[in-house]
C-alpha cells in the first residue's frame, strides 16, 4: 500500500533582509522580501527522499497569504506532487494555525506521514509540531536528524541537547526535522518551469470553520544591543587573566 | 514610431516568476558550490572536474536544448540569467558551459534528426562536453578567410588544417569544425563554399596541438587543434554542404547574448564589491562613500550597469518573442555590456586603490576576464558593423554591406 506524505511549508520574511530603523526600532515589513522558511526545505527534501520507499505522493500544505505562492512553487519545483494553500489575510499565531491545519489535514486524508521543520525561521516558536500531534492524536518524532522506514514504522534519531535518542513510531506519525538531516536539492530549470503547471489548490481559511483564536501580535520592534567595547591589552598571560576577571564580573562565566 | 522601432512597447522586458526562481537557485548553486573554490581555480588555472560534473548534472549544459533531446528547455532569458548569475561568481564557468551552446545550437538549427539524437542529449545532460572550432590563427572576424580544407574522397570527407583559440578544446568529446569545401565563386562571394562538420575526439589525425596562455578566464582553456587527414563520414556535415558560413553566423547570433550577460555579471559583482568597500574603508577620517568623487564613480558605475542590464534582458525578450530585431538588440547589448563592464571593473580598481590590484582582493581578475568578452563571439568592432547593417536592413530593407 503506497503511503502519502504531507509536508508543512511556510513562507516567511527573509530574516537577512530585515532593516530596523535605529531611531524608532520599527521594522518596515512591506519592504522585506519573502522566502521559504529555511528548515522547511529540509522537510521537503526528506519527504521526497522517503517518497521513494513510501511510494505515495507528497502534498505540501501552507497557511499564508498569496505571497506564499513563490515558496510553494519552489517546493513543487523540488518535486512535491501537489500543493494546497490555506489562504489567510495575514499572520496567524501558532494556536490558531494548529486549529486550521488540523481541519486542512483532515481534508487531505488519506496520508500516513506528516513532516515539518522543528521551527520556522521567522517566529521560531517550535510550538506547531507538538500541538498538531496532540490535536491529531499521533506520535511525534521531534528534532529528527535522520529518518528511515523500517517494516511500516518510522525510525528517527532525535537530536537533543546532550544526547541523540533513537525512537520508533508506527505510521501514521508526525516528524519535525532539524537542518542537519539532509542537503536540500536545487531544482533544475526544467523542474522550475514544470512546477508552474502542477496543481495548486487554494482554500479560504474562513471556510474551514475554525472559531478558535489564539493571540494576536500587536506590534513588533527591533531591539538595539549596546556593546561595551572593552579592549584588554598587554602580554598574553596577563591579558587572559584580566579577560577572565572581566567576564566573571559580567556574570558570563 | 520610436525609431528604429515601431512603438514604445517594443522596448518591453518580459520575465515570469519562474525566471526569478531560476535566478535564485543558480545563485544558490554558485555561492555554495563554486564560490569556495574560485581562489583555487584562479591560482591553478584549473577547474575541478568533479565540480564540472556537478554543473553538468544540474542540467546547466542543457539550457536552451529542447526537452525531447535531453535538455532543460528554456528560453534566451533563462540563458541570460544563468550566464549573469554564474559570472557574478566565476566568469570562466560561463565559458566552460557556454561553449557547449556553440556546439548544440548549430545542431539544433541545422542538424539532422540522427545528429540531434546522437549528440544533443549527452551534452545536455552533462555526460559529454563539446566545443566549436571556427577561428584560425589567420582568420577570426573574417570567417570566410579560414584555410582549413575538406575534400570528398569516396564516401568520406578528409579535413586538413589548424584551428586556434578553441575554448574547451582540451575537454571536448565532440566538435563542430568549419572548413572550406569549395573555392569562393568570386571575390564578392567569399562566404560561399564553407561547410560545417561534426568531428569526434579520437578521430585519427585529430589532436590538441598546443595550449594558448591568455590573460583572463582562468580555469577555461583555449587550444590549437591540428587536423591531419581527418576522415569523417558524409553524415557529419551540419546543414548543407557549402552553407557553413550561415551555420557559423547564426550560431554566433544565438550565443552573443550569453556573452553580454557574462559581462553583465562581472559588472554587477564589481559594483557590489566597490559599494561595500566604499562604505567600510576610511580615508581622511571618513568612509570613502562620503567623498564626493568616489560617489561620482559609484553613481556612474550604477548608471552603466543598469543601462547594460536593460539592453541585455530586452534583447533576450525580443529573442523569446521571436522578433527579428533581436539581432540588432543583441549586438548593442554585447557591445554595451562588455564595455560598461570593463569601465566599471576599472573604476572598481580605482576605488579599491592598492588593494584593487592585489590578486587576493578578487577585483582585478574581473578586469582580466572582461577583456575577453569584448573580443570573442564577434569582436565589438564587428558588433558595430552588425548594428548599422541590421539597422539599415530593418528600416530600409537593403543590405549596405552587400552593396
Ligand atoms: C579567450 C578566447 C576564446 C575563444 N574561443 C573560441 C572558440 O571556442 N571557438 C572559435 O572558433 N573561436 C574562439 N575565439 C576566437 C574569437 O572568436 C576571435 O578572436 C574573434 O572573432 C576575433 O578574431 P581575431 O582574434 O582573429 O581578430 P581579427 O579578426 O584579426 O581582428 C583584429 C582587430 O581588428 C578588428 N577588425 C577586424 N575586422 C574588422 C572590420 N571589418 N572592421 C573594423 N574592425 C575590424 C577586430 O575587431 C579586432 O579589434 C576565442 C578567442 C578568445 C580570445
Amino acid at each position: 500500500m503506497p503511503t502519502n506524505t504531507v509536508v508543512l511549508l511556510k513562507h516567511v520574511y527573509d530574516e537577512s533582509q530585515l532593516k530596523v530603523d535605529p531611531a524608532t526600532g520599527g521594522i518596515d515589513f512591506s519592504a522585506v522580501p519573502g522566502k521559504m522558511s529555511s528548515f522547511d526545505r529540509n522537510a521537503v527534501e526528506e519527504a521526497l527522499r522517503l517518497r521513494q520507499q513510501l511510494g505515495g505522493t507528497v502534498t505540501s500544505l501552507t497557511l499564508g497569504t498569496d505571497a506564499a505562492v513563490k515558496s510553494i512553487r519552489e517546493a513543487l519545483a523540488m518535486g512535491v506532487d501537489r500543493a494546497v494553500l490555506v489562504r489567510t489575510s495575514g499572520e496567524t499565531d501558532a494556536y490558531a494555525a494548529g486549529a486550521l491545519l488540523e481541519k486542512a489535514l483532515a481534508r487531505l486524508q488519506p496520508w500516513g506521514l506528516l513532516l515539518c521543520a522543528e521551527g520556522s525561521t521567522d517566529t521560531y516558536t517550535s510550538l506547531l509540531p507538538g500541538m498538531l500531534a496532540q490535536r491529531l492524536g499521533l506520535p511525534l518524532i521531534s528534532y529528527a536528524r535522520s529518518l528511515k522506514l523500517d517494516g511500516g514504522a518510522l525510525v528517527g534519531e532525535r537530536s537533543l541537547e546532550r544526547k541523540t535518542v533513537t525512537v520508533r513510531a508506527a505510521l501514521p506519525a508526525i516528524a519535525s526535522v532539524v537542518s542537519e538531516i539532509n542537503e536540500p536539492r536545487i531544482p533544475t530549470l526544467l523542474q522550475i518551469m514544470g512546477a508552474a503547471k502542477k496543481e495548486l489548490s487554494v482554500t479560504q481559511a474562513e471556510s474551514l470553520g475554525v472559531t478558535e483564536q489564539g493571540y494576536r501580535t500587536e506590534s513588533m520592534s527591533g531591539k538595539g544591543r549596546e556593546r561595551k567595547r572593552v579592549v584588554i591589552e598587554g602580554p598574553v598571560q596577563e591579558a587572559v587573566s584580566r579577560l577572565l576577571d572581566a567576564m566573571t564580573r559580567e556574570g558570563v562565566v | 514610431m520610436v525609431f528604429p522601432f515601431k512603438s514604445l512597447s517594443d522596448y518591453e522586458i518580459r520575465t515570469r516568476p519562474e525566471h526569478e526562481a531560476f535566478r535564485n537557485f543558480v545563485r544558490e548553486f554558485m555561492e555554495k558550490e563554486v564560490a569556495p573554490l574560485v581562489t583555487r581555480i584562479e591560482e591553478r588555472n584549473e577547474f575541478p572536474m568533479e565540480l564540472l560534473d556537478k554543473v553538468g548534472a544540474q542540467g546547466f549544459q542543457g539550457i536552451g536544448v529542447p526537452q525531447e533531446y535531453g535538455g532543460q528547455g528554456g528560453d534566451q532569458t533563462s540563458v541570460v540569467i544563468f550566464s549573469e548569475e554564474t559570472s557574478r561568481v566565476c566568469p570562466a564557468l560561463v565559458t566552460l558551459v557556454g561553449v557547449n551552446g556553440l556546439f548544440t545550437t548549430p545542431l539544433q538549427l541545422f542538424g539532422t534528426e540522427e545528429q540531434k539524437r546522437r549528440y544533443l542529449a549527452p551534452v545536455a545532460r552533462g555526460e559529454k562536453r563539446s566545443a566549436h572550432a571556427t577561428t584560425e590563427a589567420v582568420a577570426g572576424s573574417d570567417v570566410a578567410g579560414i584555410q582549413t580544407r575538406a575534400e570528398k574522397a569516396g564516401g568520406e570527407w578528409r579535413i586538413n588544417g589548424r584551428k586556434a583559440f578553441i575554448s574547451g578544446g582540451d575537454l571536448a568529446d565532440f566538435f563542430v569544425v568549419l572548413a572550406r569545401t569549395a573555392p569562393p565563386p568570386g571575390p564578392k562571394e567569399r562566404w560561399k563554399g564553407l561547410t560545417m562538420f561534426v568531428v569526434e575526439k579520437g578521430a585519427k589525425g585529430f589532436s590538441v596541438a598546443r595550449h594558448m596562455e591568455k590573460m583572463g578566464l582562468r580555469g577555461s582553456h583555449i587550444v590549437e587543434l591540428q587536423l591531419d587527414d581527418v576522415s569523417v563520414p558524409e553524415e557529419s556535415v551540419v546543414g548543407k554542404e557549402g552553407d557553413g558560413f550561415k551555420v557559423a553566423m547564426e550560431t554566433f547570433d544565438h550565443g552573443r547574448i550569453g556573452v553580454a550577460a557574462q559581462a553583465l555579471g562581472i559588472a554587477q559583482v564589481v559594483f557590489e564589491k566597490s559599494l561595500n568597500y566604499a562604505m567600510q574603508r576610511t580615508t581622511f577620517g571618513r568612509p570613502l562613500i562620503q567623498h564626493q568623487m568616489i560617489d561620482s564613480y559609484l553613481a556612474d558605475m550604477l548608471i552603466r550597469l543598469t543601462g547594460a542590464r536593460h539592453l541585455v534582458y530586452w534583447a533576450a525578450s525580443l529573442a523569446d518573442a521571436g522578433r527579428t530585431e533581436y539581432q540588432l538588440a543583441a549586438s548593442m547589448a554585447k557591445a554595451s555590456a562588455t564595455e560598461s563592464a570593463e569601465w566599471i571593473a576599472e573604476k572598481a580598481i580605482n576605488i579599491f586603490g592598492g588593494a584593487g590590484v592585489i590578486v587576493e582582493t578578487q577585483v582585478e581578475r574581473f578586469l582580466r576576464d572582461v577583456e575577453i568578452t569584448k573580443v570573442y563571439e564577434g569582436a565589438n568592432e564587428i558588433q558595430r558593423l552588425v548594428i548599422i547593417r541590421q539597422l539599415i536592413k530593418q528600416t530600409l530593407g537593403v543590405d549596405v554591406l552587400q552593396a
